[in-house]
């Protein structure tokens, strides 16, 4: 129990020993805060994601979970299947949906406002389809969040801090924990995801200072404060300061504030980009020809 | 553990290893064996790798049954929370399956797994209501100056985490080393919220690290608060 093992080599099958269906390793997909993830192919060709946690316990509580959020339309992977092996390494796992996608953190930079606005609203889409099943993810967080550039479309990864309402939040981010700027309890429920989502769109625009965590929850609570007012998008100030000031407490809320938000219409920009390409590309074209006609009379050709 | 429905448990935070007093891998076994478990949290600064330390801080948490992380000083409230819970929950999973043995003459382990999430959904509803007492050793030895601050913070989060729960908490603070000759000083007694006042005033980094005394300081502690539990058993506001 003192640290994570060495990660399984690519290559490797892993067989499962209740259902005698095997697996085989094509790599590490990320380390969460409990075990690893691979990419695996199941073998009949199923793609899919393999968590291994340390204990049989954590396997069966996190697998316990992902069925809890099942369903069509579900932001969470699907299940595939729970089973353990005697390869060390893997000894307890459960097998689910693969997702593709980037993490949040590293399409935002290059998302258009339009995009931006879109990707938000899918993300509080998904935490309202799981409110009402009366749990809070409770671990938003940009990496939690994988974003398929082509579609848009958004999906959560990492299903072990959903916890039903009312009860302790067990798995967390300390920049996107509201208990941690002392906005609120460290209790799962509607709020604390909503806060959650707003802190992740100021850390995706304000990198917190070092010293943040050195600071009483007041002080940090000022410093964010001050990065909404200064760091923040102008368009989205209004919705994060209501959140802020609890004037927004649930997703659906959320959901038709950022509706309302007036994203910088890129449709203009990308005319104007148009037409001076076209002019660009129009004077090398002249000065070609004329380059071309130069050297033609100098040669006598024409 | 079953006979008054109490977690106990150390939390060990420091950034070297020990120099004075008894080996703290000894102190940590004597205290799992009364049924505590530690938990140790190691810091690592920018530049010290600290390999001795490193060492150290694993083998402790190995001897006292608990896990060991080694963390930047940004990573300590939530990295706290996270074994707080993960130990609870071994301990826990531990009973359940005594229990599931005794009566059914199979472990967790022997259950198809997709039972096992049945074991665990009690797992987690006893964790959430079991009384937790848990004692927090902070290392301020000269080294720990500059994370002082960090960690002080750490600590008030940890009990944010921890008094969400539906289950009684006790959460005492010891700093190693005290004052003057002191290899151990209380920062603050039992209580159910931690005193930020007093982790203010008490924690001021100097001298060097006694690691061994300050478990064996956290696990009489326990013990008597124990103790004391039983005689005014059944119920009693603890601090």
């Amino acid at each position: 129990m003192t640290g994570p093992a060495r990660p399984l080599a690519p290559g490797t099958w892993v067989e499962g020993k209740w259902t005698h269906r095997r697996w085989r390793i094509r790599g590490v997909l990320g380390t969460g805060a409990n075990g690893i993830v691979y990419a695996v192919e199941r073998d009949d060709g199923l793609p899919g994601a393999m968590k291994v946690c340390e204990t049989a316990g954590q396997v069966a509580f996190e697998w316990s979970l992902l069925n809890l959020v099942r369903g069509p339309g579900s932001p969470f992977p699907a299940p595939q299947q729970i089973d353990d092996s005697n390869r060390a390494g893997a000894r307890f796992f459960y097998v689910m949906e693969r997702i593709s996608g980037k993490p949040l953190d590293k399409v935002w930079p290059a998302l258009a406002p339009a995009t931006r606005k879109q990707v938000m609203i899918r993300i509080v889409e998904g935490l309202a389809k799981l409110h009402a099943t009366g749990h809070a993810f409770c671990d938003v967080k940009p990496q939690n969040v994988l974003v398929q550039e082509a579609s848009g479309e958004v999906r959560f990864v990492d299903p072990g801090g959903v916890t039903p309402f009312g009860k302790a939040v067990r798995q967390f981010t300390p920049t996107t924990d509201g208990a941690f700027f002392g906005l609120c309890d460290r209790r799962a429920g509607a709020a604390y995801d909503v806060f959650a989502v707003a802190l992740m769109a100021v850390s995706l625009d304000a990198p917190s200072p070092a010293n943040l965590y050195d600071l009483p929850p007041e002080k940090r609570r000022e410093w964010l404060l001050r990065a909404v007012a200064d760091q923040v998008d102008g368009a989205w100030r209004p919705v994060w300061n209501r959140v802020l000031r609890r004037e927004i407490r649930d997703a659906d809320a959320l959901r038709a504030a950022i509706a309302e938000v007036r994203v910088k219409v890129e449709q203009a920009r990308a005319g104007q980009r148009d037409w001076t390409a076209a002019f660009m590309w129009a004077s090398v074209a002249s000065a070609v020809i004329t380059t071309a006609c130069a050297w033609a009379l100098y040669l006598r050709i024409i | 553990m079953s006979r008054e429905a109490t977690i106990r448990q150390i939390l060990v935070i420091t950034d070297g290893c020990s120099n004075i007093g008894p080996d703290p891998v000894e102190a940590a076994r004597r205290a799992h064996r009364h049924g505590i478990v530690v938990n140790v949290i190691g810091i690592v600064g920018r530049g010290d790798a600290g390999e001795q330390g490193y060492h150290e801080a694993h083998s402790i948490a190995d001897a006292g049954g608990g896990m060991c992380r080694i963390v930047q000083p940004a990573d300590i409230s939530a990295t706290a929370q996270m074994m707080t819970h993960q130990t609870m929950q071994m301990t826990l999973q531990q009973v359940v399956n005594q229990e599931l043995l005794a009566v059914m003459g199979k472990s967790t382990e022997d259950l198809p797994p997709a039972e096992r999430a049945r074991v665990m959904q009690v797992v987690e509803k006893l964790e959430d209501e079991v009384a937790l007492h848990l004692v927090v050793c902070l290392d301020t030895s000269a080294s720990m100056r500059e994370k002082i601050p960090t960690v002080r913070e750490a600590v008030r989060d940890l009990a944010l985490s921890l008094k969400v729960r539906s289950g009684p908490l006790a959460v005492s603070v010891i700093a190693f080393p005290g004052k003057g000759e002191e290899a151990t000083r209380l920062v603050q007694p039992f209580s159910s919220e931690v005193n930020v006042a007093a982790l203010e005033a008490e924690l001021v980094a100097r001298g060097g690290t006694p690691t061994g005394p300050a478990i064996d300081h956290a696990a009489d502690l326990l013990l008597s608060n124990a103790r004391n539990v039983d005689e005014d058993a059944p119920r009693r506001e603890f601090g």
